[in-house]
């Protein structure tokens, strides 16, 4: 798609403000639905749209300002939460950079991202807050990653969708 | 989905059910008589799960109550911001799932031999 550099701008800038709600949201009002701290991971759907539509540069603009802002406005910068997301989003940006790179369809980029998300949360628990305790839970979260990466997949697919007749 | 695709998954899925067994069967070696509480890698509190009581104690966040009854237990009360741990709801000695709740350091598992 050809767009002017500003034109490109305000719709990255969208897509994390869309990304930044999203996960708020989601925190707030659909934080404890699942047991174990499993969540959907609305926020994803906005990354593999960008990945797709954008490329690799602006999905990492996208998903590091969702974790910076989104922690910054419930005024959990800087603690447990954040790093834990940090750690979560960076390991699931590389799975998404690199199921892009090898053409795979969008739901398994969605699981496959969505899994390494909890994947690198679980990671960030074990060694940054010494609780080796979380390798019991672990198995849960990551099987429940799949599902929701299914989710999360789809409702991207669809966007993507009503995305390429609009724009 | 392609079908290749749907057959890693598959597969891991399947990895993830047998650490959920394997685990499962190396946690029937545990004492089942004592339950710690641990903070910042020091035991601060060992319960009996099998009387009802109600402990409290302080994490690095707030405060947090334990609440035992029947041979389970749960947190309830807690001063954390996502309250992950007491979403987790009751767990017992057979289920064997440590209560983790990171904001306050705090970790509850049957205690290892």
């Amino acid at each position: 798609m050809r767009m002017s550099e500003t034109k490109k701008f305000v719709y990255v800038t969208m897509l994390s403000a869309i990304a930044i709600s999203l996960n708020i949201f989601e925190s707030i009002f659909i934080g404890n639905i699942f047991p174990f701290g499993i969540r959907i991971g609305l926020a994803n759907i906005i990354a593999l749209v960008t990945i797709v539509k954008f490329g690799v540069k602006d999905m990492l603009v996208v998903n590091i300002m969702r974790v910076f802002i989104g922690n910054l406005l419930r005024g959990l910068i800087f603690g447990s939460t954040f790093w834990i997301a940090l750690g979560g989003v960076i390991l699931s940006s590389f799975a998404l950079i690199i199921g892009q790179k090898l053409k795979a369809s969008l739901i398994f980029i969605s699981v496959i991202s969505s899994i390494m998300h909890s994947f690198g949360q679980v990671l960030v628990v074990i060694f940054f807050y010494k609780q080796p305790g979380m390798i019991a839970i672990m198995p849960y979260l990551l099987l429940g990653a799949i599902p929701m990466g299914i989710v999360t997949g789809i409702v991207a697919k669809e966007a993507l969708r009503l995305m390429n007749k609009k724009i | 989905m392609k079908k290749k695709e749907i057959v890693i998954i598959s597969i891991f899925a399947v990895i993830m059910f047998m650490m959920l067994f394997i685990y499962r069967s190396y946690s029937n070696n545990l004492n089942k008589d004592i339950v710690q509480v641990v903070h910042n890698e020091k035991v601060i509190l060992e319960f009996d799960p099998n009387i009802d009581k109600i402990y409290e104690f302080t994490g690095s966040y707030g405060h947090m109550e334990i609440e035992v009854k029947d041979g389970m237990w749960r947190v309830i009360n807690e001063d954390c911001p996502n309250h992950i741990c007491s979403s987790v709801g009751w767990v017992s000695v057979d289920s064997y799932l440590p209560i983790i709740c990171i904001p306050n350091e705090v970790y509850i598992s049957v205690k290892p031999q």
